[in-house]
């Protein structure tokens, strides 16, 4: 059984962990209900993929609680510059995320840094990260 | 349990004041049981707000209605009086409920904060709060009081300071880093009176509040340490990173003007600023 894999907490990001429903048709990232959307033209979408999209973000009347709770979260780490930890189990990376691995092996690797993940962030997304459904 | 809890909280209301160490869920459920009793409280002063204009209202009409119909209802000046005897019991009541409203920091500041840090606190751990629930502007907490000098029209004008702590938090975080927030409330009121042209004489009142919050995050030494610093400014806040009895301690302080007593403080700067904190962490073993 696949968990939801949408990062939840705020200082620090963990996985939802609660019981997957659907994988988000932009990053296959797995989901539950409560972290799945539905936009306009019908796929389906993880949350931050939904806010992602500058456009229908405009659009939106932010009236679920939760999405605005997410969109908060990002501007809040955009406004003070932060790369949170993820100390979630997953070694997977989903398209529009960036989290500082906290993870012994990795870190000795030379993986994760706040600097190299902001210069990550603004490298255009490589399509082999992506996994088939 | 209910029984317990909405005990507790109205001892709290009757004290007017928070200080606690409960679990979240407990401490949440307190606040939101408070919150309700305050929300009520508001939602009853709008009621007879209301219906004091009403009333006031309604004497005027009793005043035309009498000028035109007084021959054939002689008594109808008799509203009036009674309109006023209304009011005035109206007015008393509105300045009971006053006097039981609660300052809403708590409501819209310290609830959303344990909300939006509900899944980084540390499960079972103890949460330690102490909030008045309040306005400062009283005798125990009068720091300083101007002589009465003159302002314009305003013949004589008084500044009277007020300070007190308006907030302790302390959060044991699921990371392992602890959490303490401290602060600090000065109140400025400014009375001003002056005599109008009918001799009368009117006071008003002016507030300015600064709030000064310090966060201290005392970093779990197996975990975190502390990492380089970040580039973007730090908007007035400022930064301290020293060794504490327990580990590194990183602390970082900021002040907030606000405009009225009632303003509360900004939700959102804060966790801006205590985000800023976790910016400058690092993981230990990357250190080493």
């Amino acid at each position: 059984m696949a968990f939801c894999q949408h990062r939840v907490g705020f200082l620090i990001l963990k996985d939802c962990g609660e019981a997957a429903t659907a994988l988000c048709q932009l990053c296959n990232r797995p989901v539950c209900l409560k972290h799945k959307r539905l936009t306009e033209d019908g796929t389906i979408v993880c949350t931050e993929c939904f806010l992602a999209d500058d456009e229908r973000m405009e659009d939106e009347e932010m009236e679920d609680g939760e999405l605005e709770a997410d969109a908060e979260r990002g501007t809040l780490y955009r406004e003070a510059g932060y790369v949170p930890f993820y100390l979630g189990a997953s070694q997977h990376r989903f398209g529009n995320e960036s989290y500082r691995q906290f993870d012994a092996d990795a870190v000795q690797d030379g993986g994760d840094s706040a600097d190299g993940l902001a210069e990550e962030l603004d490298e255009p997304m490589d399509p082999t990260d992506f996994l088939d459904s | 349990m209910t029984t317990i809890l909405q005990r507790d909280a109205n001892r709290m209301i009757s004290a007017r004041l928070v200080d606690e160490a409960r679990p979240l869920a407990d401490m949440q459920q307190l606040l939101a049981a408070i919150a309700e009793h305050d929300l009520n409280i508001e939602e009853r002063i709008r009621k007879n707000n209301k219906r004091a204009i009403i009333l006031a209202l309604s004497s005027f009409v009793f005043l035309f209605a009498g000028l035109f119909l007084m021959d054939v209802f002689p008594y109808i000046f008799l509203g009036i009086p009674i309109c006023f005897f209304l009011l005035f019991i109206l007015l008393i009541h509105i300045w009971r409920l006053k006097r039981r409203d609660l300052a809403n920091d708590f409501r819209l500041f310290v609830t959303p904060v344990l909300a939006r840090l509900s899944t980084d606190i540390k499960k079972n751990s103890l949460v330690s709060l102490y909030l008045p629930l309040d306005s400062a502007n009283q005798k125990k907490h009068l720091v300083t009081k101007s002589k009465p000098y003159q302002s314009g029209v305003y013949h004589k004008c008084i500044d009277s300071t007020f300070e007190r702590d308006f907030l302790r938090l302390d959060l044991r975080l699921a990371d392992g880093n602890r959490l303490h927030v401290d602060g600090r409330e000065t109140l400025v009121e400014s009375r001003k009176t002056k005599r109008n042209r009918r001799n009368k004489y009117k006071t008003k009142f002016k507030f300015k509040r600064v709030l000064t919050l310090s966060l201290r995050l005392t970093l779990d030494g197996e975990q975190f340490t502390q990492g380089q610093e970040i580039a973007l400014p730090e908007e007035g806040a400022k930064f301290c990173a020293k060794e504490g009895s327990r580990g590194q301690v990183l602390s970082l302080r900021y002040s907030q003007k606000l405009g009225s007593k009632d303003d509360v403080p900004d939700t959102h700067l804060f966790l801006k600023h205590l985000v800023r904190l976790y910016a400058r962490l690092q993981p230990a073993a990357q250190a080493a």
